[in-house]
């Protein structure tokens, strides 16, 4: 190494570096002495120029920088003294605070030999390697820490595709851009591309063709306010295969942020079997509103046929009724007065006021008929109106036994009516029960043989809310197909028809009656021979009432 | 072509060998504790055959330490060591000195140049000495080859011709036995002008 410059030379520019340069005579002895080392080792240059270095720092006579510089001087050869292994060996000082504290700068020596320079043999350049040292180290935290965040980026990385790959539905990742950066197993599956196919591709090759040109408008909003949300709010989406297939898709739109982009997590479900499913159950649902809405009205028409029809009936029959009981009152009124002539004169044969006789028979038969018909088209129309009061039954039943002791008596029929607790009582209009008790035990003793017992009992049904009263007979009964039908309106029971000539019209009314009382009616055969009619009333405390 | 006669090998390896020994005493000193190092073979190839030297290793990633020497004759002197001895080295070595483990490990570069520096400036000034002339030297630079492909890349083009003296070294520090090698790039030229200045020396010595 050679200078072409003097030392004056270097004592001038040394002193502008910015560090420490010592320069030494063949002897060791310093020659110059610049100022950053002046400040550095806190020694001036006039002290330590002259001196050998280890008369200028103490204890380093032994040391590889004297060895370093006999090097130098003798054999021309540099040296390098590194602060790893000679980091403090000269007491400098980066600062007064470091001195005082004895903190050394940490420091690096190279040695150079200067062959050509007269009245010098060899140049120390001493380096602060304090900043470089803190550098290096600040390098390797970091370069620490970015090979600790690649690993746990590699991980999360990781984590990731093992979540997206065991999902069971299509996961793309798109960009901002609308490109497809990654997708899971199940996108093969449901789209038909391979990932790698998939990847790099712009998310409107899954766009079917026909709604491809709206489909960036839908991008666009969706960017606009990007958050979790179903595409197509609540329409049917289709997308597109690889092969050209199209499929009814669910598809899920997520905003995710990675490595500080903000990306799109796009799910994509095939449900195309779902909503067959759905489309097949609305059908089916809308054939069966359909369905029962003709019902309903069909059952309205009748309904109102019905009515129309039972309401024509009942006029026709009070209208009827009226009009037949005037002529019927003439005939009736003359055959009376046929009878008493007859009776007046005895020379009118007997004959002849038998036949008047039997004209007023059927007349007043014609007449109850009449008078049933009224009540029944009365009760019918709606026309009646029960006042429902508590009342006791059993002297309700003492006085229809009493109507028709004579009928019984003749009969030769006994009636029970010890069955009835004397207590008992209902809500009831008492002349209407009255009737329907009358009713029912004439119904008795038209069809009981003679020599048996008509019995009537009641009773408080289990609940407290129903008293039930029951009129049994010994007679023929009623055959099972007829039980349901001996309420309607002239209907009786086919036994009874011929031999019993009833007229048809009573069970009809006491139906009525116990309906209009919010009761039941019904008729059952007795196991012992005979028939049970029943009917319920609402029953009253019996206490409450008295 | 050139070979090393066996009073040449000879006397080489006796002058390396105190040049080691003289750097053994030097790394003694500056580590405080007995430093062994010895060069057991000395060899001489064409570069392109050091290789298959270096391939012989089990290592395939080296530290090295190359200064350049001119003088009578020319010469880049590299220090190689396996790369993952480097550390062990520089960590024996600064035993003595009060340096934490990450000191060490960022120091690693410079005490590897400091280390190379002495064992290599040691080499040629024994090599001075002996054959009485002189040389001028390069401040050490530090490199790290992961191949020996990166290792010949390293050495530049116009070495292709080159002769390589191919020594191998030993270091033992407290128990550690530690393998490396020197290696001397000669141009042909310098090579020859070794060979002379041996020849002289070995009839100065009385030798030849």
């Amino acid at each position: 190494m050679s200078f072409s410059g003097s030392l004056a030379d270097i004592r001038q520019f040394s002193d502008a570096l910015a560090n420490g340069v010592v320069v030494l005579d063949a002897e060791a002895r310093v020659v110059i002495w610049n100022r950053w080392l002046a400040t550095a080792a806190g020694i001036a240059p006039e002290e330590a120029l002259g001196k050998t270095l280890p008369e200028v720092f103490p204890a380093i006579e032994r040391s590889r920088l004297i060895e370093a510089v006999n090097f130098a001087i003798q054999r021309q050869m540099p040296s390098l003294l590194s602060p790893a292994l000679h980091g403090t060996l000269l007491a400098l000082y980066r600062n007064p605070e470091d001195r005082r504290q004895g903190l050394r700068m940490r420091h690096m020596i190279h040695v150079v030999p200067l062959p050509g320079l007269a009245g010098a043999a060899c140049m120390l350049q001493i380096t602060d390697m304090t900043a470089a040292i803190a550098r290096e180290q600040r390098l390797r935290t970091q370069a620490e820490e970015l090979r600790l965040s690649n690993q746990e980026l590699a991980q999360s990385r990781q984590r990731l595709a093992s979540v997206l790959g065991s999902a069971p539905f299509a996961i793309l990742i798109v960009s901002r851009a609308g490109v497809i950066e990654l997708c899971n197993e199940s996108a093969e599956a449901t789209l038909g591309y391979t990932a790698a196919e998939l990847s790099g591709q712009p998310v409107e090759i899954l766009v079917p063709q026909a709604v491809r040109d709206g489909h960036a408008a839908h991008v666009a909003g969706y960017h606009a306010a990007p958050m979790a949300r179903q595409m197509g709010s609540g329409r049917r989406i289709w997308a597109l295969r690889k092969d050209g297939s199209e499929f009814i898709a669910e598809i899920g739109l997520t905003p995710i942020s990675i490595d500080d982009e903000q990306k799109t997590l796009v799910t994509v479900i095939d449900i195309t079997r779902r909503a067959h499913n759905e489309d097949e159950l609305e059908r089916y649902r809308c054939s069966l509103e359909r369905m029962v809405e003709e019902r309903t009205a069909e059952a309205e028409a009748a309904r109102q046929l019905a009515e129309q029809a039972n309401e024509a009936k009942s006029r026709l029959l009070a209208n009827v009724s009226h009009e037949l009981k005037t002529p019927l009152h003439a005939v009736v009124s003359f055959a009376h007065l046929g009878e008493e002539r007859c009776q007046d004169n005895a020379a009118i044969p007997p004959r002849i006021a038998q036949y008047f006789s039997r004209i007023s028979e059927s007349a007043t038969r014609l007449e109850e008929l009449i008078h049933s018909l009224l009540d029944l088209s009365g009760l019918d129309a709606g026309s009646a109106v029960f006042v429902l009061k508590p009342g006791r039954l059993a002297p309700m039943v003492g006085a229809a036994v009493a109507v028709l002791r004579a009928e019984a008596t003749s009969k030769q029929i006994q009636v029970d009516s010890s069955g009835v607790p004397p207590d008992l009582t209902a809500h009831c209009d008492s002349s209407r029960i009255g009737e329907v008790l009358r009713r029912l035990l004439d119904n008795a003793l038209q069809f009981s043989p003679a020599g048996s017992v008509v019995s009537i009992s009641g009773r408080l049904l289990e609940g407290g809310k129903e008293v039930e009263i029951s009129v049994a007979d010994r007679g023929l009964g009623i055959p099972e197909g007829e039980l349901g039908s001996v309420f309607e309106a002239f209907v009786q029971s086919s036994r009874t028809r011929t031999s019993a000539g009833g007229k048809g019209m009573g069970l009809a009314i006491c139906r009525h009656i116990v309906r209009g009382h919010g009761g039941r009616i019904l008729a059952a055969n007795r196991a012992g021979g005979g028939c049970e009619l029943r009917f319920t009333l609402p029953a009253v405390d019996s206490l409450a009432s008295g | 072509m050139a070979e090393l006669s066996e009073l040449q090998q000879d006397a080489l390896s006796e002058i390396f060998n105190i040049g080691v020994g003289r750097a053994a005493s030097s790394l003694s000193m500056v580590v405080g504790n007995q430093i062994e190092l010895t060069a057991p073979a000395i060899s001489l190839c064409p570069l392109d055959r050091i290789q298959e030297s270096l391939q012989g290793l089990e290592f395939r990633q080296f530290s090295m330490v190359s200064q350049r020497f001119t003088g009578d004759f020319d010469s880049q002197a590299i220090l190689i060591f396996p790369e993952t001895n480097a550390l062990e080295i520089v960590r024996l070595m600064a035993g003595a000195v009060e340096l934490s483990v990450e000191e060490l490990s960022e120091l690693e570069q410079e005490a590897m140049c400091e280390v190379g520096n002495i064992i290599l400036n040691a080499c040629m000034s024994a090599v001075a000495d002996l054959l009485e002339i002189a040389f001028d030297g390069t401040l050490p630079v530090h490199s790290f080859g992961d191949t020996c492909n990166a290792f010949l890349d390293a050495l530049g083009e116009e070495s292709k011709d080159s002769m390589v003296l191919f020594l191998q070294v030993e270091m033992r520090i407290s128990q550690h036995r530690i393998q490396g090698h020197i290696v001397f790039l000669l141009s042909v030229t310098s090579l020859e002008a070794l060979l002379q200045c041996l020849d002289v020396y070995l009839v100065k010595s009385g030798l030849q």
